[in-house]
């Protein structure tokens, strides 16, 4: 009896060619009718929704309308990951565990396709998950692209690292499903990615720490002045995208191996010789790809955390200290922009704010020549991609004598960001300053008095923007706002006094006050006039005086 | 003593017999994990860390709820006289313990590497745990109403993780989870407490009896056999 029954389900005979083709075309059968289940799943259709719902409430109205598209690349990484592919691992575990669900695995080791070719197919029915999720980064880069504010380039690299992502978590599912027969285990382990995720990227302050490379996860470089990190031009990029690209598809060869290692019984079935080479062959097979994968793994792994070649740290020194250099330079009337590269479409951006405070200043000021340089902080070693938190300090003597040496004298400062509010009423501000004193990079300090309330009411009224950014800083920062330098330095300060005459202003006629204020330039800027004496000159009350601690040090 | 306590009390011991342990002892296991590792590896942890951590373990742990009504002998007992909700109070009376044990634990794991300062606030998060292993439980309830092979943890566990995943993504305004000392914080926990009520009332309805279809009108087959016989 025990030869005739044999418990071992091991395959009886070398399958002939006749078998091989009849298994191949079974297993493209069921390759499509694996993947029209696991793309057509309401599980599958709504997180498409929802992910299409996170895109849009990540992309911020900066993003949209001035992206910076070296780091906007990036944006769509975590949500794709996460979302779509964790549907793709929870759905490709339940749909590998299927038959231990309905309780007829033993029924399909009768079939003509062994239990391999099954995980290839399940292994094989993702990737119109993966298109779909490159049809979504597609999407979402495009528009982005598309925005006449865009600025940079996008980085193939970094746009293919989502959707092989979703690969690699739908890979890590059918692995699952292969190892253990639980269903619980694939929301399990979604939830432990997700606290991987939350404890090293999200709940760590920008720029306190060096991304984890070797984590699917990494943080997106995206620049944020108020957090000390800035967005960097293109060749200055120091992010290892294409090597941690090629890591997770290492990773995702050595996991597609292991599946399809546990995917069925390499035991050598008791057949004639020949049948013991095929399945050694198969062996084989299965041992090279693994040891590529690992060797392409554990190469680009180690590549990946390799600091940046020298020339580029070289290449940030001097873009941090001598930008000029680096950057192309356009005349628009009397005022000069120099922007890094890629970065041109923007000067036309500057220059409405520019011109928007210089239209109110007498001819005689707004004729004198004026330079706004574009600045970043980026040496290797600064928060953008090294520990520490701490900006380092900006090399102001650098910068003079680089503006003088490039004939542009007490440059202007403008970031490597535009559209948040911040940024537009930032410049406006210090150009408004610079007409009154020909002040250059690095001053800080309080605007107070009748300066003060002129400064910030020609910032404010340049364009709407400024307008509407003197409301978004007032929201982020309460009584006084400042005028930052793009991200580094204190800045001008604006108190709260000032800035109540300056709402006072900007109710009134923008043409009355601006008269006035020809009219009057030379008392208004002067350092001596007071807040009341300006209030009597532009028709306003005075604000009531606050009890000061100590003596205003005024600008 | 009355009928009904007198059957839930027979139903104690098989109950806690027939409930699937494994996933809810793997989930528990992997969310005190979750609070004790970044504990053990971190000097001190923020607040705020702390609470998302306590939060991701109630997520595991409602995870392994969603698997605890499963029941493969559900075709059987679907024609036993005692009611399912019934069974369901019984299978709630035997599990609530245990999660509310393994939220203590991992709560105390929080308390012991919280610094000095404000204490973490243990009470609504347990609120918010609770809710999460109520909901849990209440999609696994209405999951088992539509299915008959007693299968409803994937279901509910998806459901539950899709859920989640929409609440965290809720804009500051609205959002379920607040961080700590957030203005919304108590707001958001009378909605926390609104939501497990409204779990709980959930669960009780899908746990009574639904009776299928094919059992209301019977229907005679091609051989004239009732349905019912089948």
């Amino acid at each position: 009896m025990t030869q005739t029954f044999s418990t071992q389900s091991a395959p009886l005979a070398q399958p002939t060619a006749s078998d091989r083709a009849a298994r191949r075309k079974a297993m493209a059968g069921l390759v499509r009718v694996e993947a029209a289940r696991l793309t057509r799943h309401p599980g599958t259709v709504l997180t498409l929704l929802i992910l299409g719902l996170v895109l849009y409430a990540i992309t911020d109205a900066r993003t949209a309308r001035f992206p910076v598209l070296q780091d906007a690349d990036q944006l769509s990484q975590l949500p794709v990951a996460l979302l779509f592919g964790g549907a793709a691992l929870i759905q490709s575990n339940l749909a590998v565990l299927r038959p231990d669900r309905h309780g007829t695995a033993d029924a399909l080791d009768v079939l003509v396709l062994p239990t391999r070719w099954r995980t290839a197919a399940h292994l094989l029915a993702l990737l119109p998950l993966g298109v779909f999720a490159a049809l979504f980064v597609a999407c979402h880069i495009a528009y982005l692209s598309a925005r006449p504010g865009a600025v940079g380039s996008v980085n193939p690299y970094e746009l293919a690292t989502g959707p092989v992502l979703v690969l690699l978590f739908g890979a890590v599912g059918v692995l699952l499903g292969r190892l253990v027969r639980s269903l619980v285990a694939g929301p399990l382990l979604m939830v432990v990615l997700a606290a991987i995720m939350l404890v090293t990227v999200v709940l760590v302050p920008p720029g306190t720490s060096e991304p984890n490379w070797f984590l699917p996860f990494a943080p997106a470089s995206g620049g944020d002045p108020l957090y000390g990190t800035a967005s960097v031009p293109v060749d200055l990029m120091t992010r290892p995208a294409g090597r941690h690209l090629v890591y997770l598809l290492g990773l995702l060869a050595l996991i597609t191996t292991a599946a399809l290692w546990r995917g069925g019984p390499l035991r050598q079935a008791p057949g004639g010789k020949s049948n013991r080479s095929d399945t050694g062959r198969r062996r084989r097979g299965l041992i090279v790809a693994a040891a590529a994968g690992l060797v392409v793994t554990v190469g680009a792994g180690t590549a990946q955390a390799l600091p940046p070649s020298p020339s580029i740290v070289a290449a940030r020194i001097s873009a941090t200290d001598r930008p000029a250099a680096q950057q192309h330079c356009r005349r628009m009337g009397n005022v000069t922009y120099c922007a890094f590269a890629g970065f041109e479409p923007w000067v036309n951006d500057w220059n409405e704010v520019v011109s928007g405070v210089l239209r109110r200043v007498p001819s005689a000021v707004a004729g004198r020549p004026l330079a706004v340089r574009q600045r970043v902080v980026a040496p290797y070693g600064s928060p953008q991609n090294r520990g520490g938190g701490v900006v380092s300090q900006a090399p102001l003597d650098e910068w003079r004598a680089d503006d003088r040496a490039a004939g542009t004298p007490n440059a202007i400062t403008v970031g490597t960001w535009w559209g948040d509010g911040w940024s537009e009423t930032g410049l406006a501000g210090r150009v408004a300053y610079a007409s009154m004193t020909g002040a250059g990079p690095g001053v800080s300090g309080e605007l107070c008095q009748s300066r003060g309330v002129l400064v910030g009411w020609l910032a404010a009224q340049a364009t709407p923007d400024t307008r509407a950014g003197l409301h978004t800083m007032v929201e982020g920062s309460g009584a006084g706002v400042a005028f930052t330098e793009a991200g580094f330095g204190s800045g001008l300060y604006l108190p709260e006094r000032e800035l109540t005459m300056v709402w006072s202003l900007l109710d009134q006629p923008a043409d009355v006050v601006g008269k006035r204020v020809l009219q009057h330039w030379d008392e208004l800027s002067a350092r001596a006039t007071t807040i009341e004496q300006a209030a009597e000159i532009l028709g306003v009350p005075a604000p009531p005086a606050q009890p000061s601690e100590g003596e205003q040090q005024c600008l | 003593m009355p009928l009904t306590a007198r059957i839930a009390l027979a139903l104690l011991r098989p109950t806690i017999r027939a409930t699937h342990w494994g996933p809810l002892s793997a989930t528990t296991a992997v969310g005190l994990a979750i609070v004790a590792v970044p504990a053990a590896f971190s000097d001190r942890l923020e607040p705020g860390t702390l609470v998302t951590l306590l939060r991701l373990a109630a997520a595991c742990g409602a995870l392994g709820a969603a698997f605890l009504l499963d029941d493969p002998a559900a075709p059987t007992t679907m024609t036993t006289a005692t009611p399912r909700l019934l069974r369901h109070l019984v299978r709630a009376a035997v599990v609530l313990p245990v999660l509310a044990t393994a939220a203590s634990i991992a709560f105390a794991i929080a308390s012991a590497v919280h610094g000095p300062g404000a204490p973490l606030p243990l009470e609504d998060l347990s609120i918010e745990a609770a809710t999460l292993y109520a909901a849990a439980l209440a999609l696994a309830a209405a999951r088992l109403r539509t299915t008959g092979d007693g299968v409803a943890g994937p279901f509910a566990a998806a459901v539950l993780l899709l859920a989640i995943a929409v609440t965290i993504l809720l804009p500051a305004r609205i959002t379920l989870f607040p961080p700590p000392h957030d203005t919304r914080w108590n707001q958001a926990h009378d909605q926390w407490t609104a939501i497990l009520g409204v779990a709980a009332l959930g669960y009780l309805w899908a746990s009574l009896e639904r009776i299928p279809q094919f059992l209301r009108r019977p229907r005679r087959d091609h051989v004239g056999r009732s349905t019912r016989d089948v």
